[in-house]
């Protein structure tokens, strides 16, 4: 039987990255990966639960037609800054900027980052431009949609600036962020870990890093002129002086199209070691999933135009990103096929991340297909600016990205931490999110291809029991996520201490003591055995 | 040749190009002139690329990184210029405002 | 080594790291251009007689001295360049003061064509007595761009000049020279960014 090189006594290291130094200050002006990963997640998850907030005011508002208990104006202005924290507080900076800094130095086995005080500053200005976000609630909020269209968006009386600086800034982050990772990854690999022995993870955290930082300048032109045109009149895109909204969505979509690449590509990184640990199996193809990620990276960003099909966009760009809409597909279908095949056969363990990333299959699956619907011209004609859209990309944002986020927290749980979450009620978390999300997203496909507009504060007569239903749904998945943060918060409280590696993964950040000390390792370091070789029997 | 002088010979190229650009520029070559005077910016742009930034010596990520960078450029310039220039008639904004009539079939 | 770079096994692997960062910078950079050059394409194929009325109206002698001084500053950081290598540290900074010097030019100029449009009624936004005396469809369009255009390149020059005179101060030794050469990198794109950006309002 051949050993994993797990150093002996790493199980319970006093030294913890934890326990180094406890002070606020100490976490304040650490450049420690595992911290700042640690304080993004903190960050994010609250900006996840805010917008949450004004996600069930939406669903309360569409209990009965007409006014229910916010007006018109402020619909508008909840279901903005709904997608604008969502996007960009949240969903963007979550699992490559929480778990991707926590991970990626110890799944390549390094120390640290390339450039660890680069990191602090990235998590400050991350935070900087989310309060300023935040701030720009209290200056009445914005109601143009996370989209900012013009000519709206320069004549709403809606104070519109603040917003997009906080966009801007975060923006900033996310390019800092991204220059990192793949620094990181191509000059602080351990000695002899080549490219095609490297997690998958991290593979998908590279590819997720191109994107950012190629996609987000593109953003920060985009808001700088919708600011302009907003606040000095510069009229860009006004008809009236010769400007042309449509430029504008050229622009902002060429951003926000492999912005869902930037947010689905890490958590297909999470089922990707999710699967193999507790399928007992390594990866059905690895090479298939490395490359279908870099694909889905290059391609993600030749399809842009297919948000813009009723725009008023020349015939051939209409043909041309249909056609190339369809591509990002296969690489996806590449996916879920390989993905499929490692757990056939497999000695499958259903611990509750491997539950979610049922669930992940089930909606990511729908969602992916939806996408290939509305992608689809002559169909989009029909459900564009409907809820078929909104239900398409929750199914994707919701039902397979934070499905995976979830997953992701429950798999690492114990890295992190040292402990074990409890599994009766986690169990009940997951049952109730993805039930939770069904009921509530599934009407909407059905709202949307009935004609229900999107982002209409009004019901018209007809479509009342279906947004019923939705709204009961939210209050379902809200529970969900109230009981996954009770199991989390029981867990690092009172869980039961866990070891090095209670999963017996053989991924490479499970080769180290669990929380890990702050150098990640210790002694020397020795991967090769490779990250997903279960045919090497584990030692007990 | 050495690296001082080489460099200063670079220079003088492109001072020399940027002059022809510049006498180009009162020639009335009519839409050729744009084509012109990219050109001239291309050849000047890959001098300085080559010469001063030495692109040829960099490592071979930073070579993708930046035609990673191109290749978008390029695709998006495309892009917005097939929307622009295959639109429906000349110009979007000198469309007449009737509505569509029904047996129009362009999209 | 420092100890804020411990983690790094070697200098070479921090010279390495510093030199990629720059070249992902670059292509980040290059994007944020791209997103300015796609509006100007868009538009110069709407309105193309607009824009040969804008462009036979700019500044262009002012413009292209301005692209004269922007390539004597690369010439003369690059030759510092050689010379950092060389050991000729005393003309490797002066040099670099230079390049500097003629970033703080280039930006004297631009500001000077600006007041010499506002001077003319030429404000973003199609604002402006010129616009009245000459009201051609998409003019606005053109002068608006330009000034937003000349406007990230120019706070891009200004930060450059920053990067490029702190360099000069802090000249690095022989085994830190990854640094300058990261300058030089940022310094030679902002250049690159204004050999295009001439044609396109100026020339043609």
């Amino acid at each position: 039987m051949t050993a994993l090189p797990i150093p002996p006594g790493a199980a319970h290291d006093e030294r913890s990255f934890w326990t180094t130094a406890t002070t606020i200050k100490s976490w304040l002006v650490t450049t420690d990966h595992k911290r700042i990963g640690i304080l993004y997640f903190v960050a994010t998850t609250s900006m996840l639960f805010l917008g949450g907030i004004f996600a069930i005011i939406i669903r309360l508002e569409h209990l009965t037609p007409g006014p229910t208990i916010v007006s018109a104006e402020t619909y508008n202005r909840l279901f903005t800054l709904h997608g604008v924290i969502m996007v960009w507080l949240y969903m963007i900076p979550s699992i490559p900027a929480g778990f991707g800094n926590f991970l990626v130095p110890l799944q390549i086995g390094a120390t640290e980052v390339a450039f660890p005080r680069l990191n602090l500053a990235s998590f400050y200005v991350y935070v900087i431009g989310a309060a300023v976000v935040i701030g720009s609630l209290f200056a009445g909020g914005v109601d143009t949609g996370w989209t900012f269209y013009a000519p709206y968006s320069a004549r709403t009386p809606a104070t519109v600036l603040p917003t997009l600086i906080g966009i801007f800034i975060v923006g900033c982050s996310t390019i800092l962020g991204g220059i990192n990772f793949i620094v990181t990854i191509h000059t602080m690999r351990l000695r002899g870990l080549g490219w095609m022995r490297m997690p998958l993870f991290t593979w998908t955290i590279y590819a997720t890093s191109i994107i950012q930082i190629l996609a987000t300048p593109v953003l920060g032109i985009a808001l700088t002129v919708i600011g302009l045109d907003h606040t000095f009149d510069w009229g860009l895109f006004d008809p009236a002086r010769g400007g042309d909204p449509v430029l504008l969505q050229h622009l902002f979509w060429f951003y926000s199209h492999p912005a869902v690449y930037i947010m689905i590509l890490p958590a297909m990184g999470v089922v990707s070691e999710v699967i193999p640990t507790f399928a007992h199996k390594n990866p059905y193809s690895y090479r298939a999933i490395v490359y279908s990620t870099l694909g889905i990276a290059f391609v993600g960003f030749l399809t842009w135009g297919h948000h813009m099909f009723v725009a008023g966009i020349s015939r051939f760009d209409a043909a041309a990103f249909g056609l190339l809409s369809m591509l990002v597909a296969i690489f996806s279908a590449i996916k879920v096929f390989t993905w499929v095949g490692t757990l056939f056969r497999g000695s499958i363990e259903l611990a509750v991340p491997l539950l979610y990333v049922f669930s992940f299959f089930f909606l990511f699956t729908f969602g992916g297909m939806t996408g290939v619907a509305v992608a689809t011209m002559s169909l989009d004609v029909h459900w564009h600016d409907t809820y078929f859209v909104v239900a398409h990309f929750h199914f994707i944002m919701v039902g397979a990205t934070f499905t995976a986020f979830l997953s992701a927290i429950h798999y690492w749980f114990p890295k992190v931490t040292g402990r074990l979450y409890a599994r009766k009620p986690a169990l009940v978390g997951w049952a109730l999110v993805t039930l939770g999300f069904l009921v509530t997203f599934t009407p909407q496909f059905l709202l949307g291809n009935g004609g229900m507009p999107r982002r209409y504060y009004d019901d018209p007569v007809g479509f009342s029991v279906l947004h019923v239903i939705s709204t009961m749904g939210s209050w379902l998945l809200t529970l969900g996520m109230f009981v996954v943060l009770g199991v989390i918060v029981h867990g690092v409280a009172r869980g039961a201490k866990a070891g090095p590696n209670p999963w017996h993964s053989r991924s490479f950040e499970w080769r180290t003591a669990s929380p890990p000390p702050k150098r990640n390792f210790v002694g020397p370091i020795d991967f090769n055995i490779g990250a997903y070789a279960y045919d090497v029997a584990d030692e007990p | 040749m050495s690296p001082i002088r080489l460099r200063i010979v670079v220079g003088l190229l492109l001072a020399v190009l940027a002059t022809a650009s510049f006498v180009a520029s009162f020639g009335h070559l009519g839409s050729f002139a744009l084509t012109v005077a990219l050109s001239i910016a291309t050849i000047k742009a890959s001098l300085v690329l080559v010469f001063f930034m030495e692109v040829g010596k960099q490592s071979a990520s930073f070579k993708l990184a930046l035609a990673a960078g191109v290749l978008l450029l390029v695709t998006m310039l495309a892009l917005v210029a097939t929307d622009v220039s295959l639109r429906r008639g000349p110009s979007w904004a000198n469309e007449t405002t009737s509505p569509r009539r029904a047996d129009d079939s362009s999209l | 080594m420092s100890a804020d770079s411990d983690h790094f096994e070697s200098v070479a692997q921090r010279a390495q790291a510093v030199r990629l960062a720059l070249g992902v910078f670059l292509a980040s950079e290059t994007l944020l251009f791209t997103a300015i050059l796609a509006l100007v394409v868009g538009y110069r194929a709407t309105w193309p007689e607009a824009f040969a009325f804008g462009v036979h109206h700019n500044t262009k002698v002012l413009g292209s001295i301005n692209t004269v001084v922007l390539l004597t500053s690369s010439t003369s950081l690059a030759v510092a360049l050689e010379m950092l290598r060389t050991g000729r540290r005393r003309v490797a900074t002066a040099l670099t003061l230079f390049t500097a010097a003629c970033g703080v030019a280039f930006l004297a100029i631009k500001i000077t064509e600006y007041e010499h449009h506002f001077a003319e009624g030429i404000y973003p936004g199609g604002r402006g007595a010129f616009f009245v005396a000459h009201p051609i469809a998409g003019l606005p369009a053109f002068w608006t761009l330009y000034f937003l255009a000349t406007g990230f390149h120019g706070v891009h020059v200004l930060a450059g000049v920053g990067a490029v005179g702190y360099r000069a101060i802090r000249m690095p030794d022989a085994t830190e020279i990854h640094r300058f050469e990261a300058t030089a990198l940022y310094w030679h794109f902002v250049d690159l960014v204004w050999l295009f950006l001439w044609p396109l309002f100026y020339l043609a």
